[in-house]
């Protein structure tokens, strides 16, 4: 990024630091990959555009944002001078935490630099991957996508900035399978914060997408009813996320649309249960280092053995509810505005085997891969697509399958069924929205759970 | 500035390009209970640029191409030799670019957002004063005022613009009785604001939200369920994926030529995309391929006429392209007459999604009626599940009409028979 833009950007930030209560600049830029593969076809593209500029003004009262993507010196300064000379300042209702102050730098650490390894290795490597999949039983088509994308963030305050660097890879693996009536379909998906080792497949990946897929072919429709289930780490972070992820972003409470605001401090899960968003888990696909408000990015416990501890906040909901701050600030893009956002959400590891909890099922359903997930904070209802699942019966998987399952319940009655909570932990790669739009990368995950729920 | 971009391009030696300038303005505005709580305007101006490089292999001609947003201040070489390089790599079937332009003449404009201001000020005072009701308060509200201006330029001499307005109205509103408290969220996207019947869509909702504080939890089992207008898009999206070129040439479709897709008469409907409903949300002038906006029969009483094609698909299958899937439209059959008093009829799911290459739909009911003769009972909770292409043989289709931004068809639709996980 242009160091005289930041510094001119500083300077005007500064000449106005004793009449706006509250002003700061963040700038975008990003650059990246991602490459597309189906049976036929291939396509390259650079990464979505997200360089822009955002001028931020807390007036006393009121947010007023000038965001614009004509990243010129001369251009910005001007838009900057203009803002601020429009904006009334008036008496202040709330007062905002000022960001972190001084000059600071972070930026992703990895393993192997994408840019060290050339396109044509990267397309040989998924090419490889593709000729696998459309030559596998019954496979009528697949798609293979890789993503990797640098994007930076500049934080800018009259007292400091803040730089951060951010490497997210994402890869994902679909093979479509048919005998003719009807296509089902299978999925692996791997990334997180870091270099191309992300996109290291475990042994089988592929040969276990061809083999479900066909197996979908011959799968049930459940029937729909109360059952004991065990959700794999993907299952159990899409429950996390939806149940007590959305339910406790704190701008809910100002809207009064969380049921969650009136649990603060009590019981609200099983004992086994804690839950906690970490921007800062290393390798997490929803990590950072900052958040969008100039947080530094910090653990926190939602949940802890039961008892619901905190929600998450962004800057003006922690100061208008006057609850504790959290890291949780993030913005879709340049273009949007900030809200209160999940990062990496996930259940705390236990001390169970998985085998162990899968044998405690007498007749059940083992949860395997998900879809999506919807939140519904103010009914604390939960909705999670789950493409299948497989019958437990005796403490043993059969060989029935069920697609696709619909998770729905009251979230208490869900969280206070948690009866076993492995000891294994994973999180996976995932875009989360609020409500149906504005989209930022998360992981949610966990162990291996054992619970009860309504299925469909 | 255009003429500018695409010579720097052809003089880097590509087969064909396509320039797309994009430049917009937008107003946000955000409402907290009685209060604004942010106020944003975004310029932005970027240009998604695809270049083309061919290849012969075994006389057969090949197409590399790449794609990239260009931003003025980024450094246009270095994506252009990026370009010529991922080009090279690449070797699809080739197609072609298309050579003639052309558009449709369609409405996408409403006067009244030249000043975005004071529709925004006009919008708020709407919802201030439509929210009024001693059991019914407002929680918050986005507003979304945004005007593109959108230019299309390629190597094959075409040059279009177009400019088109956008508007996104979400609300949520809080129903309260006793200690015992609802939400009630809609979000509304039309192209003018009288579409957006801002008013009336509360007040629906304010209805809806005071019932809401009754609900049950509806009962495992089979039934019939009614959908409203604003799901019939989503509903519809296995067909429009099966009936797409793509699907077709990728052997993922369903649907051939004259097949019958619904095995009963009394549910032939009629299925046509339209680029060109004025204000559609999906209408265009012309799309990102060039093609002009336009009308076509995807199902015609029950049978399958013919994939919708892009371009490139179009070249590939050998046939005429009608551009992408644009705004949806159903017509009845002409003796579709529902006659039960036992069935849902849902308001809201929160997330109606069925999987476009399965057909499967497992979705939770938000907000919904059981009507059993005429009684009808609010629900909230569990789920309905079926597929919908064994769904479509037993369906209903009402007989009013209803335009919903980007859907233009019966107010309802019923199928029957579905499963509803509850209690």
């Amino acid at each position: 990024m242009d160091q005289s833009l930041i510094d001119a950007i500083r300077t005007i930030l500064g000449d106005v630091k004793a009449r706006v209560p509250y002003v700061v600049g963040t700038l975008f830029s990003n650059r990246g990959l991602n490459i597309d593969l189906d049976r036929k076809d291939e396509r390259l593209s650079s990464a979505p555009s997200n360089m822009g500029f955002v001028l931020s003004i807390f007036n006393g009262e009121h947010f007023e944002e000038f965001a614009s993507d004509i990243i010129d010196k001369d251009h910005l300064v001007g838009f900057c001078r203009a803002a601020l000379n429009t904006v009334e300042v008036k008496e202040p209702r709330h007062v905002l935490s000022p960001p972190a102050g001084g000059d600071q730098s972070f930026k992703t650490v990895e393993k192997i630099d994408p840019a060290s390894v050339s396109l044509q290795e990267k397309m040989d490597v998924l090419r490889e991957r593709r000729s696998r999949i459309i030559n596998g039983k019954n496979v009528v088509n697949c798609a293979i996508s890789y993503s990797e994308e640098s994007s930076t963030k500049t934080f800018i305050s009259h007292d400091g900035v803040i730089n951060e660097e951010i490497r997210r890879i994402s890869h994902y693996l679909v093979a479509y399978v048919s005998k003719g009536n009807g296509v089902k379909y299978d999925y692996f998906s791997t990334g997180g914060t870091g270099g191309l080792e992300l996109i290291e497949l475990p042994d089988g990946a592929i040969d276990e997408i061809i083999t479900t897929g066909n197996q979908l072919l011959e799968s049930e429709h459940i029937e729909a009813g109360f059952y004991d289930v065990v959700g794999t780490p993907e299952i159990a972070g899409l429950i996390a996320h939806e149940a007590f992820g959305h339910g406790v972003e704190t701008d809910m409470y100002l809207q009064d649309r969380a049921r969650s605001r009136d649990y603060l401090g009590k019981n609200i899960a099983s004992p086994l249960v804690s839950i906690i968003d970490d921007p800062s888990l290393p390798g997490g696909y929803g990590s950072y280092f900052v958040d969008d408000e100039g947080n530094i990015a910090q653990a926190t416990y939602i949940i802890k053995n039961g008892k619901f501890i905190r929600g998450l906040t962004h800057k003006y909901a922690s100061a208008v509810l006057g609850l504790p701050s959290t890291a949780n600030g993030r913005r879709e893009s340049f273009a949007r505005k900030i809200y209160t956002r999940m990062s990496n959400t996930f259940f705390k590891p236990g001390t169970d085997e998985p085998d162990d909890i899968i044998a405690s099922v007498d007749n059940g359903v083992y949860l395997i891969k998900g879809l999506s997930g919807m939140e519904d904070p103010k009914g604390w209802g939960i909705q999670v697509l789950v493409l299948y699942g497989k019958e437990i019966k005796n403490g043993r998987i059969t060989g029935r399958l069920f697609s696709p399952l619909g998770i729905t319940g009251y979230v208490p009655d869900l969280l206070k069924s948690v009866s076993l909570v492995g000891k294994d932990f994973k999180v996976d790669v995932g875009i989360c929205g609020k409500g149906h739009k504005e989209y930022v990368p998360v992981s949610s995950g966990g162990p291996h759970i054992k619970t009860r729920v309504r299925l469909g | 500035m255009m003429k500018n971009l695409a010579d720097k391009i052809a003089a880097h030696g590509f087969a064909d390009f396509k320039v797309i300038e994009v430049k917009s303005n937008e107003n946000q505005l955000y409402l907290l209970k009685d209060r604004i709580e942010s106020k944003r305007t975004i310029e932005s101006q970027y240009y998604d640029i695809t270049v083309y490089a061919d290849h012969k292999s075994n006389d057969e001609m090949l197409r590399g191409e790449y794609n990239f947003i260009y931003k003025p201040s980024t450094d246009l070489k270095f994506y252009l030799e990026q370009a010529k390089f991922a080009c090279s790599l690449i070797k699809n079937r080739y197609y072609g670019l298309v050579r003639t332009a052309n558009f449709s003449k369609v409405e996408l404009l409403d006067p009244r957002l030249e000043n975005a201001e004071a529709i925004g000020i006009d919008l708020t005072d709407t919802i201030y004063q439509s929210v009024r009701d001693a059991n019914v308060r407002l929680s918050s509200a986005e507003i979304y005022l945004k005007r593109s201006e959108v230019t299309l330029m390629t190597s094959t001499g075409i040059e279009l613009s177009k400019l088109k307005d956008l508007i996104e109205v979400e609300i949520t509103l809080i129903g309260k009785k006793g200690k015992k408290e609802q939400e009630m969220n809609f979000h509304l996207k039309r192209r003018r604001i009288e579409d957006l019947r801002l008013q009336d869509r509360i007040e629906e909702h304010m209805r809806h939200t005071v019932n809401m504080l009754n609900v049950k939890v509806p009962s495992s089992g089979k039934a019939d369920v009614v959908f409203n207008a604003s799901d019939v898009y989503g509903l519809m999206s296995p067909i429009i994926f099966h009936s797409s070129g793509k699907a077709k040439d990728q052997g993922m479709s369903r649907f051939s030529p004259n097949d019958r897709i619904v095995g009963q008469s009394k549910n032939d409907f009629t299925l046509k995309t339209s680029g060109i409903i004025p204000f559609g949300l999906y209408s265009d002038p012309f799309d990102d391929d060039g093609i002009p906006g336009q009308e076509h029969t995807i199902i015609d009483h029950g049978i399958f006429k013919k994939h919708w094609t892009t371009k490139r698909y179009a070249d590939y299958l050998g046939v005429e392209p009608t551009g992408a899937f644009k705004n949806l439209i159903i017509e009845p059959p002409p003796n579709s007459v529902f006659a039960n008093d036992n069935y849902y009829e849902i308001v809201q799911f929160s997330d109606l999604s069925p999987d476009p290459i399965t057909g499967d739909l497992v979705a939770e009911i938000r907000f919904g009626y059981r009507v059993q003769k005429n009684k009808k009972t609010p629900v909230k909770g569990g789920s309905v599940g079926c597929n919908i292409f064994e769904a479509l043989q037993n369906a209903y289709f009402s007989s009013d009409n209803t335009f919903e931004g980007h859907y233009l068809g019966p107010k309802t639709v019923v199928l029957k028979d579905l499963s509803i996980s509850g209690q």
